[in-house]
């Protein structure tokens, strides 16, 4: 009976359907009031939505579209080794693929990161990775205030990448398993 | 190292530089805006659009019912943004701007929704208090009218609540039947 490495498969496939996912569901979205301002965010998509003025930034743009080509071909390739993982070529395609959820996960949770402490540490606004704030901006020359909720959510995608991520490094271990 | 090897390689130098020296290039003329967008145009038109709304805010009418002793002011705004915006509640005091005696606390009678470039009103309504009629009667006897400021200002819209502490004055409120 052909051999197939059974989770490399479901991490493949996973792989593809995140990506595809990603541009309908953001990762992690972050918003002011009640949608006043609105950034939804993955490793494939960022949007910016401001009092209805939305727009993307080219070198984001190109950071995800990167990752989208990234996580399609690894996808891909995963598939390929997962079908055919007893060739002598299917080491090199996993060692290739394997990796490449985990590096989008990571990256991904340590932009938000860096993104909260910034804005915590330069601008003094308190907005959690996950939760709800009111953050207070004073004019003192004109005696005004302006309070604002955010609220910041993890979305389901960013799981099933973590899960897909899990997957991909279980194929990897279950590798040395196949003859 | 084997074609497989190069082959996987060149995909990963391909995909990790493509898309990034393809905007480079999209963008020669103008690198700056691979990292600032001529969209942020778009955003300080909104600001400015935003600015403008609230100038627009103007005191159409005001009615005094003496019976209920409540004020009602009846304010127009045009929002100049390109979306709906939704203010939820305004409070603020109204203070009688000749001797700072506080006559009431008003507030926007029922949320009511800024379509964009057309007029919306708003309704603030104030109940005098018996004090406040007192110091109408003893203060401002004679008069039809009187100057009051509308003091700590709060305004909710679409969840983000802007407060001031300036006041705004208003001119020529009636006072009808309340002087002694």
């Amino acid at each position: 009976m052909r051999a197939i490495n059974w989770l490399g498969l479901i991490g493949g496939v996973a792989s593809i359907a995140l990506v595809v996912l990603s541009p309908y569901i953001p990762w992690w979205r972050l918003t002011v009031g009640e949608d006043l301002f609105v950034v939804n965010t993955s490793p494939f998509n960022f949007n910016f939505n401001f009092l209805g003025s939305s727009f993307t930034i080219p070198v984001i743009l190109a950071l995800n579209l990167s990752s989208i080509l990234m996580l399609l071909i690894s996808g891909m390739i995963m598939i390929v080794y997962s079908l055919n993982p007893s060739k002598t070529y299917s080491k090199r395609l996993l060692y290739f693929a394997y990796k490449k959820p985990m590096y989008s996960v990571i990256l991904f949770l340590t932009g938000i990161i860096i993104l909260t402490l910034t804005l915590n540490l330069m601008f003094n606004f308190n907005i959690p990775i996950h939760g709800d704030s009111q953050v207070s901006i004073s004019n003192v020359a004109q005696a005004t205030t302006i309070i604002l909720p955010v609220k910041t959510s993890f979305y389901w995608p960013l799981w099933f990448a973590i899960l897909t991520a899990i997957m991909c490094i279980a194929a990897r271990i279950y590798h040395k398993n196949i003859k | 190292m084997d074609k497989i090897s190069i082959f996987l390689a060149l995909i990963n130098l391909i995909v990790a530089t493509g898309p990034m020296l393809s905007i480079l290039v999209i963008h020669i003329s103008n690198p700056i805006e691979v990292i600032v967008p001529s969209e942020v145009q778009g955003l300080s038109e909104t600001l400015v659009s935003f600015g403008e709304t609230l100038q627009t805010i103007e005191l159409v009418n005001v009615t005094y019912d003496p019976d209920s002793r409540t004020i009602t002011l009846l304010f127009s705004v045009i929002s100049g943004l390109d979306i709906d915006l939704r203010i939820d509640s305004i409070t603020a005091d109204i203070v009688c701007a000749t001797h700072g005696y506080t006559l009431g606390h008003a507030s926007l009678m029922s949320p009511v929704t800024l379509v964009p470039h057309i007029n919306s009103y708003l309704t603030v309504q104030s109940h005098w208090t018996y004090e406040a009629e007192q110091h109408i009667k003893g203060q401002h006897n004679g008069e039809s009218t009187i100057n009051v400021n509308l003091a700590n200002i709060a305004v909710n819209v679409d969840g983000v609540v802007i407060q001031t502490s300036q006041p705004v004055t208003l001119t020529n409120i009636p006072i009808g039947s309340l002087e002694g």
